[in-house]
């Protein structure tokens, strides 16, 4: 059975060809951000659709259109919740934001995403890399990571050596290598400008979700 | 000499825009413009003829500026894909790593493996259509450039999920392969065109497969392999 997850904005032509073409479809997850008349003209279009054809939906409202890591937690937070299911997501309707947000998840959870092509309306796959988690992040900066975020989202080296149980001079070069790959930031630590204090990126939330929320 | 500072930036409109959505379009320009800083400026566009666009292009272009317009098919996704990301490798120092060899990988490696984001390229994708906005930030996150977001709210740097690793593992047996099942071909065949030994032709194949660049179809009980267009596309980038 596959559950599909689809953005919407304006159009619900956007939507449909991914219901219409995939079989088993149980159940449709539709995210739009706006009280929008025109959003939800497309929106009630949809839910009509699923009504005809007995297709439960369910609605996720996103806040703030704009807020590219709030939407994918909650597009994290929905995927959890549907994790032992096929799923399949539509990224063609809403902002460009919050299709932003969708393929990162996608990424992130290895889910197949589509789009519908506005002048064919026929459904394409997107090529995304099918990749390992640890191409994203190593166990080891996952443990880090997980590290600064109980602490409140930043530390200093030195402490996060001893919570890590190793030198200093070992931690650094990991954490340059984190910084490049713009997991963390590196800043002098205004308390004390001996020290550099270290802060988890803002999507780094987004990385360890399905751990925490296993 | 100041390091060279290049800002990509996708622009254009859809096909039923009205003059609000033209007005926006160069409005998200503009303020990438202002908000990201560049010597340089790539504009991918469906209207390369646009009158503002031009406007814009004339007036960087009295200030020293460089500015290329690319003209692309702002509904074609692989057509986009391709011809942003041919953009972004030609900016990009692969020369000077070609023929740096990892003793480890016996030099197969196109690429020498060394965790960087270019903080010289800057993309913003907040013009144009949705799917030239997609194909770029995909694109973005496959070479491990940042990507922003422009518009009347400002910039919004997009989270880069950086898959570079990935790519610098490709190498040129995997181009071999890619190369070989340009048509569609059997395994037997294939193996034997891609002159590798089973075990690793097995290894390479498997993680062409998972990354979509080649696809497999059982025809008459035969399974036959085919790159993909995006495959076949980056074939030719990374044997060039």
């Amino acid at each position: 059975m596959v559950v599909i997850f689809g953005t919407i904005g304006y159009e619900p032509k956007s939507i449909i060809p991914t219901l219409t073409g995939h079989a088993n479809v149980e159940k449709l997850i539709l995210f739009y951000t706006s009280k929008n008349e025109e959003v939800m003209k497309a929106v009630n279009e949809v839910h009509n659709y699923c009504k005809k054809m007995n297709l439960p939906y369910e609605d996720i409202r996103l806040e703030d259109p704009y807020d590219l890591i709030a939407t994918a937690l909650r597009m994290k937070k929905a995927l959890q919740q549907h994790k032992d299911k096929d799923i399949i997501f539509n990224v063609t309707g809403s902002t460009k934001v919050i299709s932003a947000a969708a393929i990162i998840v996608c990424i992130i959870d290895n889910i197949p995403a589509v789009y519908v092509n506005e002048r064919t309306s026929k459904e394409e796959p997107l090529p995304l890399l099918n990749v390992k988690s640890k191409n994203i992040v190593t166990k080891k900066q996952l443990e880090i990571l997980k590290i600064i975020m109980k602490n409140g989202g930043s530390i200093r080296p030195v402490e996060l050596s001893k919570k890590l149980g190793i030198k200093p001079a070992s931690i650094s070069l990991q954490l340059r290598n984190m910084a490049r790959r713009g997991l963390i930031t590196i800043e002098r630590d205004p308390d004390n400008m001996r020290s550099n204090i270290v802060r988890n990126a803002e999507h780094v939330p987004l990385l360890l979700y399905s751990e925490e929320n296993e | 000499m100041n390091e060279p500072k290049i800002l990509i930036s996708t622009f254009g409109r859809g096909e039923k825009a009205s003059q609000i959505d033209d007005d926006r379009a160069i409005l998200k320009l503009r303020i990438a413009r202002r908000e990201l800083p560049y010597n340089r400026l790539i504009v991918l566009t469906n209207v390369p003829n646009d009158a503002k666009l031009k406007e814009i292009k004339e007036i960087d272009e009295k200030a020293g500026i460089k500015v290329d317009i690319i003209t692309v098919d702002a509904y074609d996704f692989i057509e986009c894909f391709k011809k942003v990301d041919e953009t972004l490798a030609s900016l990009l120092p692969i020369d000077s790593k070609k023929g740096k060899k990892n003793p480890k990988r016996k030099g197969k490696e196109i690429y020498e493996k060394s965790p960087r984001i270019y903080s010289h390229i800057s993309v913003n994708i907040s013009g144009g259509t949705k799917l030239l906005a997609t194909a770029t930030l995909i694109a973005c996150f496959n070479r491990g450039i940042k990507a922003y977001h422009c518009d009347s709210n400002g910039k919004k740097e997009i989270p880069l999920i950086n898959l570079y690793e990935f790519m610098e593992n490709i190498n040129r047996n995997d181009c071999k392969i890619l190369q070989a099942a340009k048509n569609a071909i059997g395994y037997e065949e294939l193996k034997k065109a891609s002159k590798l030994s089973q075990s690793t032709f097995d290894k390479e194949l498997r993680k062409l497969i998972n990354c979509k660049w080649i696809k497999y179809e059982k025809t008459n009980d035969m399974i036959k392999y085919k790159t993909t267009e995006i495959g076949l596309h980056y074939a030719l980038q990374f044997s060039k």
